[in-house]
């Protein structure tokens, strides 16, 4: 696994799981109708974290109910479900509320995809430092890894969240911006909710 | 190469970040196919189960 840090790229040869396969096949339909970046837990995992999980958090930019219905249906013809709702007028006044909406294979609930608009500043940022990994069958868009670092360490902060940066940061020790961890841990520290 | 042992840690806490650290320097000692190879059974494991 290679991080080059001014290409923001981290190429890996790994064997795909059926979580990436699961991943690379949801995110090649949202990413034809709508921009993404893949937030929280799944990251850690992707770059080797030996754990499982239920569900991979993504962020959307905010877009019309005309095109997340474009989505929607095409999500839906690929065999996924949304676990929220069924009708697309539904669906789409949660995620404008600021929740999240969740996604699965049909005939599954786990694993699934919780997806949301970003809420606050610091999320929107999320899109202007996000790291492409390129792997064999496919690339992925992640959140910059000083943000995994300074919202699992100083918001998130469970036993879990913290062992996921720790494995980042042992990982990529020698490339991590610590500046920039310690501005972000400045402003998620802010975070009330 | 010499063979890196894993430090056992005094409170499952610890050991889990001394697992962690040990696992991370098997990565990057490693092949990506060889190390994912390991971590796929604990993922593909919950996904078929």
């Amino acid at each position: 696994m290679k991080y080059n840090k001014e290409k923001r790229e981290i190429i890996s040869d790994k064997e795909i799981s059926e979580l990436d396969k699961f991943v690379l096949e949801f995110i090649t339909i949202l990413e034809k109708h709508i921009d993404y970046v893949i937030i929280s837990g799944y990251i850690s995992i992707l770059l080797g974290r030996a754990r499982a999980t239920e569900d991979v958090d993504v962020f959307i930019k905010k877009i019309s109910l005309e095109k997340f219905s474009e989505f929607y249906e095409d999500v839906k013809r690929a065999g996924f479900w949304c676990l929220n709702a069924e009708k697309t007028k539904e669906v789409f006044s949660y995620i404008e509320d600021g929740l999240a909406i969740r996604f699965a294979k049909q005939g599954q609930a786990i694993p699934n995809f919780e997806v949301k608009f970003p809420k606050r500043q610091i999320d929107e940022g999320t899109f202007e430092d996000f790291i492409t990994v390129i792997l064999s069958q496919g690339k992925i868009k992640i959140s910059s890894l000083e943000r995994q670092i300074a919202f699992k360490r100083y918001y998130l902060k469970s036993d879990k969240d913290i062992e996921d940066a720790v494995h980042i940061e042992e990982l990529f020790k020698e490339d991590i911006d610590y500046d920039k961890i310690n501005k972000l841990k400045q402003i998620v520290e802010t975070i009330e909710d | 190469m010499k063979r890196k042992f894993l430090k056992p840690g005094k409170n499952n806490k610890e050991d889990r970040i001394n697992f962690i650290k040990f696992w991370v320097q098997y990565i990057k000692t490693h092949s990506d196919k060889e190390w994912s190879r390991q971590q796929n059974i604990v993922i593909n494991s919950q996904i078929k189960s």
